[in-house]
């Protein structure tokens, strides 16, 4: 840590009058930004070690609203999202900073704001799987370095593993374990469902990107 | 739940709780990289290999053994092509005359190409034929041609035949005929009558694939360093055979250690980047507003009533919605018109590199802002006020594409890309908060010098004001006021007295007086009006302090149509010379400088430009400029340009040309800018073939929003 500040203070002395600049005009002074940015990243790269604060049941209790808390925990991300819209058989829920995730009927179908993410999908159906058997294909849709889309394909078994009882936020649920394991180009990977009362997702981990991780994605807050 | 119960929910809850980590690597796509030799072309130690680096990549190596040291930049122009630009340092270059000092550091430019003949197959080698310093003053002139082919994954063998340099050691005669002598002169000839001539003799060497990481390498030159190791006694060569070893420490470094013909200890630092992929993967930006449905007609026919378009004051009231909701993008909508089904707005974009995203922000917003009746989005990208072009997108398909598989590809189809008609008189409502419009900046900025022959890096920084008041649309009166308060650019030697008979004016020669007096400086100040007479020609009229050598008056037009891959244009200035303390007054040289220009990209993201015209200093001639362009905005460009001016005249270097790099920031930083880092890399600040550098031409500040810039990036209009 107190090296990398040491080199983000070398690029801030570099660029000499970093807190001195000013004006409305934010295009402007495109190096200055770019050292401010490299400096950002370096400090925020010694932070990230620290995990991020959970919510409590008792803080999530005065919400009325419905909640879901998702978590990458390779990138020690930890969002929680609100209703934010819907289209067709999607809905999409979002952060207060302008981070969303989609589902289909459940089913994650395409993030935003994350940095690398599912531009669109191709999933099987909240009901194959909560079926917990059978095979099926499934693809994501990503933006490469170069701004082209590249699909990435899988092919996905099922399997059940029964019942399970999870404990979200401190609350215990009841659940039907499902997990899909698929392969690909990009190896393997393994999704999994906690079903509730039938079909409601009460928990999932699915892949976002192979390279950056899972999102596990736990219903905190139900409707009220 | 509505969306604003939504949005007033989403705020109770503490901003999410994020660290992202500074780098993911998704989708990096580095691929692996043959190692480097000591001029920073693929190859052993000081020899060539038949090898090619990956389509598109951009190396810069450091390597230096006794007293040479090596700078090179490398990229690979197509699969097979590449070239390279080497700055090469020399110490003790006198030593043999007595005057051996500090400062007599021998410095040379040189530039190389290489054409992969021969691909590796099962039995055959890659074949690789090489010209080296095959422009400058030919000191390290050499051709070859080499092959390598492994002979297990971890073992690969490269043997090969060189002229010139490469022919010194060993030699089997001169197949070919004699080659000319070295024509020092002023360099920058190709020195046809001595390809492939003169004795030619055979290299070898190895490279065995120690560890995953490490490397060892063995070779046999063929270069005698006749000059280094007699005349100027700048290094021994005992004997033919260098051995080393190298490092790949990630996927863009690697170091290399080696003994050099037996008497010398050398290194090498080979730095990789692939430009067609950004170093964090992606792009981190916000998300977007998602696509707002409309009700079934049936289930709420009210809200299908074209009747909205008959309220007054509904143009700015629509205007104000859209831009509460574009703000937090960097975008601005402008104006907008409407008729029947159809709303045209006009954008500003102050963010995004990728003109696609603008589109598909705007088209978004527009979904949750258009009352239920508009089914056609005309959206206008604007720059400098003036449209750049057209994206005409159905409602319907973003409605029922947004969560659809390949979603881009399949929008892409169904979308209309154009130019806009000129805006005057069709019936626009203006966004009535915008005009005049003031921006101001004042910062810091860093100014460097590059391989100059008497120094390898000059730089200054210091402290920048800039400043712009847009009057109405297309109207700019902007200024840039620059301060220096350290560096030793100012070090510079003034200029030298030139030792031709008819010396040209000194139109750029003069750089060093500018950089001593310039404090502070005004670096432009200028009105400038851009217009749209005709859906397919742009225009600009720029009056003032034009740039830091000289003020006037500039014209241009360009004539483009959108999806055409031809354009064409023209300038016409008149300038004075501005005095060195780039104040307010003037020197008394002045002309009349103007060229016509031709644009093509001839294939996809190779694009050539030609410019033929008048320069600064009368001279009649043409630019020819090659650029490899990536979709995600990486430029590597050469240029040359031949004028009337005699070699003579000219001076060192004979004529003017040198190497163009344009980084976007986003690729360096992966967050959304439309910032550009640009430098050239040319011969000296000479007087021939210079163009007047007048800000905002017309070509580079709106094709960017033409069929071929939003097709690049198209991928990124759902991001």
């Amino acid at each position: 840590m107190s090296r990398l500040a040491l080199r983000a203070a070398a690029l801030l002395a570099v660029a000499g009058l970093t807190l001195a600049a000013c004006g409305n005009d934010k295009s402007a002074a495109p190096g200055l930004r770019a050292v401010k940015g490299v400096a950002a990243d370096l400090f925020k790269r010694g932070k990230s070690d620290a995990p991020p604060a959970v919510l409590t049941r008792a803080q999530l209790a005065g919400f009325n609203t419905p909640m879901l808390m998702a978590e990458v925990k390779t990138a020690n991300v930890l969002l929680y999202l609100v209703p934010f819209g819907q289209n067709g058989g999607v809905e999409t829920w979002a952060t207060s900073d302008d981070r969303t995730l989609s589902f289909r009927d459940g089913v994650l179908v395409a993030t935003r704001g994350l940095g690398p993410d599912i531009m669109q999908a191709e999933v099987p159906s909240r009901a194959q799987l909560a079926a917990g058997r059978g095979s099926h294909g499934r693809a994501y849709y990503y933006l490469d370095g170069n701004d082209k889309i590249r699909r990435q394909s899988w092919s996905c078994t099922l399997s059940d593993r029964g019942v399970e009882t999870i404990a979200v936020v401190g609350m215990q649920h009841t659940t039907r374990h499902v997990v899909e394991t698929c392969t690909g180009e990009g190896g393997e990977m393994t999704n999994e469902y906690w079903f509730e009362g039938g079909g409601y997702v009460r928990k999932s981990k699915e892949l976002i990107m192979p390279e950056w991780g899972y999102a596990e994605v736990s219903r905190v807050v139900d409707k009220p | 739940m509505t969306i604003l119960a939504a949005r007033k929910a989403r705020l109770l809850v503490a901003t999410s709780l994020i660290a992202l980590g500074a780098h993911h690597a998704a989708f990096a796509e580095m691929a692996p990289a043959p190692g480097l030799n000591t001029y920073g072309v693929p190859g052993l130690l000081d020899m060539p290999s038949g090898e090619a680096l990956p389509d598109g990549y951009l190396t810069t190596s450091m390597a230096g053994f006794g007293s040479t040291l090596r700078t090179t930049l490398s990229f690979q122009i197509s699969p097979r092509l590449s070239a390279s630009f080497r700055y090469t340092g020399v110490q003790h270059w006198n030593r043999t005359t007595g005057l051996d000092n500090q400062f007599n550091t021998y410095y040379d430019r040189s530039f190389d190409v290489r054409y992969q003949i021969l691909t590796e197959g099962q039995y055959r080698p890659a074949v690789t034929v090489g010209l080296q310093d095959f422009l400058g003053t030919g000191l390290l002139s050499a051709e070859y041609i080499a092959a390598t082919k492994h002979i297990s994954p971890r073992l690969k063998l490269t043997g090969g035949l060189g002229w010139g340099r490469l022919g010194s050691h060993g030699d089997i005669g001169s197949p070919l005929g004699d080659r000319d002598p070295v024509d020092v002169g002023e360099g920058g000839k190709v020195n046809f009558g001595q390809w492939f001539r003169g004795p030619v003799a055979p290299f070898a060497g190895v490279e065995w694939q120690a560890t995953d990481k490490l490397s060892l390498k063995a070779e046999y030159s063929s270069d005698a360093y006749e000059l280094e190791d007699e005349k100027r006694q700048t290094m021994e060569l005992k004997n033919p055979f260098s051995f080393g070893a190298e490092y790949q420490v990630n996927e863009n470094l690697r170091l290399g250690g080696y003994y050099m013909y037996g008497s010398e200890v050398g290194f090498s630092a080979q730095f990789t980047m692939n430009p067609g992929a950004r170093p964090q993967g992606n792009v981190n930006d916000t998300a977007p507003d998602p696509v707002k449905a409309r009700p079934a007609r049936a289930a709420d026919p009210e809200a299908w009533s074209p009747e909205w378009v008959t309220q007054p004051d509904v143009g700015p009231v629509l205007i104000e919605n859209l831009n509460k909701r574009l703000k937090a993008d960097g975008l601005l909508v402008e104006g907008i018109r409407y008729q029947g089904d159809t709303v045209r707005v006009t954008v500003r974009n102050d963010r995004y590199d990728a003109e696609a995203q603008v589109i598909g922000r705007v088209a978004r917003a527009m979904t949750n802002v258009m009352p239920a009746s508009v089914e056609r989005f005309e959206i206008v990208p604007v720059v400098n006020g003036i449209p750049a072009s057209q994206v005409a997108v159905r409602r319907s398909d973003v409605e029922q594409l947004e969560f659809a598989p390949d979603a881009a590809a399949q929008l892409r189809q169904r979308v209309e890309i154009g130019e806009a008609d000129p805006l005057r008189g069709t019936g626009m409502v203006m966004n009535p908060d915008l005009y005049p419009r003031f921006r101001w900046n004042l910062g810091p900025y860093l100014r460097a010098s590059l391989f100059d022959p008497e120094a390898p890096v000059r730089a200054e920084v210091g402290a920048r004001l800039t400043a712009s008041f847009e009057l109405a649309p297309g109207q700019l009166l902007s200024t840039s006021i620059a301060q220096p308060l350290a560096g030793n650019l100012d070090k510079g030697d003034p200029p030298s007295p030139s030792d031709s008979p008819n010396p040209p004016p000194r139109v750029r020669s003069n750089v060093s007086l500018y950089d001593q007096e310039g404090a502070p400086a005004i670096e432009h100040l200028t009105w400038a009006w851009y217009a749209h007479p005709t859906a397919t020609i742009h225009t600009r009229i720029t009056a003032g302090y034009l740039e830091r050598m000289f003020g006037g008056v500039s014209a241009e037009v360009l004539w483009k149509r959108s999806d055409s891959p031809f354009g064409l244009g023209a300038e016409i200035n008149y300038v004075k010379q501005r005095d060195f303390d780039q104040l307010f007054g003037f020197q008394d040289y002045d002309t009349v400088t103007g060229h016509v220009s031709g644009y093509l990209e001839f294939a996809h993201g190779y694009h050539a430009q030609v410019d033929v015209g008048r320069y600064l200093a009368g001279d009649i001639g043409a630019t020819l400029s090659l650029n490899r362009e990536f979709d995600n905005g990486w430029k590597v460009g050469v240029f040359a340009t031949k004028t009337d001016m005699s070699a003579e005249d000219f001076g060192e270097g004979s004529y003017d040309k040198g190497i163009t790099l344009s980084i976007p920031f986003t690729w360096s930083l992966g967050t959304p800018s439309r910032d550009v880092a640009s430098t050239t890399l040319r011969s000296l600040s000479r007087d021939g073939g210079a163009r007047l550098e007048v800000e905002g031409r017309l070509y580079e500040t709106y094709r960017d929003y033409d069929t071929s810039g939003l097709d690049g990036q198209w991928g990124r209009f759902w991001k």
